[in-house]
C-alpha cells in the first residue's frame, strides 16, 4: 500500500546506541567462560588439554598464598621496569635529537631504519654473549625492544608539530629554545605517550620470550616449566598473570597519560 | 608608529620534485609591493585567494624572510613592546594551555613575573568577555570564543602593531558580525595600528580606514581605496545605501581578478 507521509523519529531511525554495547563485551567474556567451565564439567575436554576456569584459579590462589607466584612476578616484573624505562629513556633522547636535528637526523635515521625490522627475540643470543645469561641481558632486550617504539614516535612527534603553532609562539617572542620547550615537545607528547604504551605491550612479549629461552625463574620460565611437567592448570594460572599484568599496566599508563595530557579529555 | 611597506616582493622556491608533479619549482607570491600604514591607522588588506596577503602578514610579523624590499618601522618605539603580533585564522591556540595560560604565553616568553602576567592576562581575559573560561582548555571552546583568546594573546603583549589573518573567517556568519562589531569597539578604545587581511569586502569597509586592493598571483598593488565612513561606527552602517554602493564599487575592482583567479585554481 502506497503511503503519503515517511516519519523519521526515534522508534524507525537507529543508530547512536551506546549504552548496550559495553553490556555486550562483557557478556561475550561471561558467555565464553560458563562455556568452556561447562565442556570441563561434562567432560568434553580432558583436563590434561583445557582444565576449568574455576581449577585455573584455584590454582592460581594457591600460588599466590604459597608465594611462589609472586616471586615469578617480582623476577619479571623487575626486569621488565629496568628494561622498559631503560628503552623509554633512550627512546626519547635519541628520538628528539634525530627529530630536532637534522644533522642527527642524516646520521641516524638510516641506521633505525635498517635496524627496525629485525624481530627483537633473534637478537637474543648475540646479547647474552655479549652480556652472559644473567639479568642483564634480559633486561637489555626488553631495552632494544621498548626502544624503537618510543623513538620513532618522538621522531614523529617532534616533527609533526603543527608549523602554524610554531609561527604563533614566535609571533609571540619565544626564542628557539622556548619554541622547542612550550611548542614542540608539548604537541609531541601525546604521540610519545602512546609509544610508551606500545612498548609497555613490547616489554612483556619480550620478558616471557626471554625467559623461556635462558631463565632459571619468572613468568616465562614458570609457563615453560609447567607445560613441560604436563601441569597445565599452572600454566594457564602463568597465562591468567601475564594476562593481568598487561591490564595492569595499560590501566596504569591510561592513568599517566590522563595526568600529563589533561587538555585531550574534550575531545 | 608608522610601518613602511617598501618594495616587498616574494617568490618561493620549491624544492625539486617535492609534489611529485612537473611544476615550476619556483611561485612568485608578491611583486613590488609599497604602501604605509599610519600611526593608530586600521587599514585592511584584500584580494582574491592566493593572492599572497598572508604571506605579506607574515613579512610584516617578521616570519617570513621577504626575497627583496623592506619593512620599516618608524616612530615610538618602545624597546620593551614587542613590534607586532598576530591574530591567526584558525586561532593557532596552544591546545595543552588553558586559557589563561594562552593568554599568558607571549608575557611568559618574555620573563614577565608570574603575579604581574596573570593580572595583565585576566584584564585581556575581562576585555575579550572571557571570565570564567580561564580554566578551559581551547577543544572545550567554540570557533568565536576561541578567536576572543586569540586576540587577548595578540593584545596582552601590548604590541605597536597588531596583525590580522583573516581572523573571522573561519567563523559561522552570525558569529563573525558579531565579533566584527565588537572587535571594532575594541580596537576604538586601544587605538592600535591594525593590519588586517580578509577577504570579505563588507568586513574591509566596515572596520578600516584604508583598503589596500591586491591583484590576482603573484599579488601586486592594485588600488588603496580611503574609507570614508565616520567613526565610532555602527552595525546599522551595513545595511546603509552608501556602505552597500561602496561595497559594491570594491567588488567591481576585485570581481575580474577574483574569476580569473578562481580558474587558475583549477
Amino acid at each position: 500500500m502506497a503511503s503519503d507521509i515517511v516519519v523519521y523519529d526515534k522508534s524507525t531511525v537507529k543508530g547512536g546506541r551506546e549504552g548496550t554495547r559495553g553490556y555486550l563485551s562483557i557478556l561475550s567474556i561471561v558467555i565464553v567462560i560458563l562455556l568452556w567451565e561447562a565442556m570441563c564439567r561434562f567432560g568434553l575436554v580432558e583436563s590434561l588439554y583445557l582444565p576449568a576456569p574455576s581449577a585455573i584459579l584455584v590454582e592460581f590462589t594457591r600460588m599466590l598464598l604459597s608465594g611462589e607466584l609472586l616471586m615469578s612476578i617480582w623476577l619479571s616484573l623487575k626486569r621488565i621496569i629496568w628494561g622498559f624505562l631503560l628503552g623509554c629513556g633512550m627512546g626519547i633522547l635519541v628520538g628528539l635529537a634525530v627529530g630536532l636535528s637534522p644533522v642527527m637526523e642524516a646520521l641516524i635515521d638510516p641506521l633505525l631504519s635498517l635496524t627496525y625490522p629485525i624481530p627483537k627475540i633473534a637478537l637474543l643470543p648475540l646479547i647474552i654473549l655479549w652480556l652472559g645469561i644473567g639479568e642483564s641481558s634480559k633486561v637489555a632486550i626488553i631495552a632494544v625492544g621498548a626502544f624503537y617504539p618510543v623513538c620513532i614516535n618522538t621522531i614523529a612527534g617532534v616533527k609533526g608539530a603543527d608549523p602554524l603553532l610554531i609561527s604563533a609562539a614566535r609571533s609571540l617572542g619565544a626564542n628557539r629554545l622556548q619554541v622547542i620547550q612550550k611548542v614542540v615537545l608539548m604537541s609531541a607528547l601525546p604521540v610519545i605517550l602512546a609509544g610508551i604504551r606500545l612498548a609497555a605491550g613490547m616489554s612483556l612479549l619480550l620478558v616471557v620470550s626471554a625467559e623461556m629461552v635462558a631463565a632459571t625463574a619468572g613468568i616465562g620460565y614458570l609457563i615453560l616449566y609447567a607445560g613441560d611437567l604436563m601441569l597445565t592448570t599452572k600454566l594457564m594460572a602463568g597465562i591468567l598473570v601475564l594476562c593481568v599484568l598487561g591490564l595492569g599496566s595499560t590501566l596504569v599508563l591510561q592513568r599517566i597519560e590522563r595526568a600529563l595530557v589533561p587538555w585531550s579529555r574534550g575531545r | 608608529m608608522r610601518v613602511i611597506v617598501d618594495g616587498i616582493s616574494k617568490t618561493f622556491t620549491r624544492r625539486p620534485g617535492a609534489n611529485g608533479r612537473g611544476n615550476a619549482p619556483v611561485v612568485e607570491a608578491l611583486r613590488d609591493i609599497s604602501f604605509t600604514v599610519d600611526d593608530r591607522e586600521f587599514v585592511a588588506i584584500i584580494g582574491p585567494s592566493g593572492c599572497g596577503k598572508s604571506t605579506l602578514l607574515g613579512i610584516i610579523a617578521g616570519l617570513v624572510p621577504p626575497s627583496s624590499g623592506r619593512v620599516i618601522f618608524e616612530g615610538g618605539i618602545d624597546a620593551v613592546r614587542p613590534l607586532t603580533s598576530v591574530v591567526f585564522q584558525e586561532f593557532a591556540l596552544f591546545p595543552w594551555r588553558t586559557v589563561l595560560k594562552n593568554v599568558e604565553f607571549g608575557l611568559e616568553v618574555r620573563g614577565v613575573p608570574p603575579g604581574e602576567r596573570r593580572d595583565i592576562a585576566m584584564e585581556y581575559i575581562r576585555l575579550m568577555d572571557l571570565l570564567g573560561f580561564e580554566e578551559k582548555y581551547p577543544a572545550e571552546l567554540s570557533g568565536g570564543m576561541k578567536q576572543r583568546v586569540g586576540i587577548a594573546r595578540a593584545l596582552s603583549v601590548n604590541p605597536h602593531v597588531l596583525l590580522m589573518d583573516e581572523p573571522l573567517s573561519a567563523l559561522d556568519a552570525q558569529t563573525r558580525s558579531i565579533m566584527q562589531v565588537e572587535f571594532l569597539r575594541i580596537w576604538e578604545k586601544t587605538e592600535k595600528t591594525v593590519i588586517y587581511v580578509t577577504h570579505n569586502i563588507q568586513e574591509a569597509a566596515f572596520l578600516a580606514d584604508r583598503i589596500v586592493v591586491l591583484s590576482r598571483r603573484p599579488g601586486r598593488l592594485r588600488e588603496i581605496i580611503d574609507v570614508d565612513f565616520g567613526r565610532p561606527r555602527e552595525e546599522g552602517l551595513l545595511s546603509e545605501d552608501s556602505f552597500l554602493k561602496f561595497c559594491d564599487e570594491v567588488w567591481g575592482l576585485l570581481r575580474d581578478e577574483a574569476r580569473v583567479a578562481m580558474k587558475e585554481e583549477i
